[in-house]
């Protein structure tokens, strides 16, 4: 039988710590694939709110109940890179996605640190202009 | 907003300036949703969070004009526009044909790439280097993560191994920041 072990996902916000069945291929339990993504596993497919996304491929996407979470990402307009050796996996928009975001001109909100480790977001200048500067030491 | 992991050098960096707001973007992820491949870049986001000036190269001097052909006055005369007229060089259709769209590719590097971080940070040097390949193979052009990346492979970011990528960069075409404000070449 096999077993779950605790692994890590780095998304947009953070770094959640997950369980997952980890061998060849990265595979989760759909209440925790659910809490990450907000998807939910239902006969119809991949859903959220009133949106489902049907999976053609079933038998690729899922395993013994559980939900590959390479093959499933795409369904749901996510990019993904998973390492099952170490238990490590980094999700994000896809392409198509993100690019749809972007022409919308909305700046998206985020939170960074600053150097004395504080949380400080783009929503904190709100009504203000705002130069983002990006630099770096390299 | 440093696109940069390495906090302890960007610490002295922002020692120069302590008046402005310093934030620190170790995996990425505002370069990601804004589009940021290579620094140093501008964004402008107006008093409503709308983005009326996308990601492109914005030099604070021209103290690299030689290398990159760029007269850095013509960004600060935009800036000062808008700032202080409120009047802005480009029209919301402009600004979204001018943002840097990602290929499927180059997520998938930003991805490898803040594995990497990650591993690095573990001290699973060999991890690290296994991800940051993954990242470079993909997106060969971009800065972020060609450059960027130089650091941790304890390769001088001002070294041969940059001057062969500007090299290889400038072969393809010179890709992203389509809008080249203040470009002389």
């Amino acid at each position: 039988m096999v077993t779950a072990r605790t692994a890590t996902i780095i998304n947009d916000v953070e770094h959640v710590e997950v369980d997952a069945v980890l061998g060849s291929r990265w595979l989760m339990q759909p209440d925790a694939f659910q809490s990450l993504t907000g998807w939910t596993l239902k006969p119809e497919g991949l859903c959220r709110g009133d949106v489902c996304a049907p999976i053609y491929h079933r038998d690729k996407v899922l395993a013994d109940g559980l939900i590959d979470l390479q093959e499933a990402a795409p369904i749901i307009g996510l990019s993904v890179v998973t390492d099952p050796d170490r238990g490590v996996a980094a999700l994000t928009a896809s392409a198509p996605a993100r690019a749809q975001e972007m022409i919308s001109l909305q700046a998206p909100d985020f939170t960074l640190s600053n150097l004395a480790g504080e949380p400080v977001s783009l929503h904190d200048f709100n009504r203000r202009k705002v130069l983002l500067l990006a630099w770096s030491s390299w | 907003m440093a696109i940069d992991s390495d906090v302890a050098a960007i610490r002295e960096w922002a020692a120069h300036a302590p008046e402005l707001t310093v934030l620190v973007d170790r995996e990425y992820i505002v370069a990601e949703r804004y589009g940021i491949v290579n620094v140093p870049a501008a964004v402008w986001i107006d008093e409503d969070g709308r983005i009326v000036r996308p990601a492109d190269t914005a030099m604070g001097d021209d103290r690299f004009r030689a290398f990159a052909h760029i007269d850095s006055a013509v960004h600060h005369d935009l800036l000062r526009a808008w700032v202080l007229r409120n009047e802005r060089d480009l029209d919301d259709e402009q600004v979204a044909a001018n943002m840097e769209r990602p290929s499927p590719e180059l997520q998938l590097a930003r991805l490898h790439r803040r594995v990497a971080v990650l591993l690095h940070d573990r001290g699973d040097t060999e991890g690290a280097s296994t991800h940051l390949a993954a990242a470079e193979a993909l997106a060969p052009h971009d800065w972020v993560i060609r450059r960027g990346s130089m650091p941790m492979h304890d390769q001088d970011p001002f070294g041969t191994e940059f001057f062969s990528f500007v090299e290889e960069w400038m072969q393809a075409g010179s890709p992203g920041y389509s809008l080249r404000t203040g470009r002389e070449d």
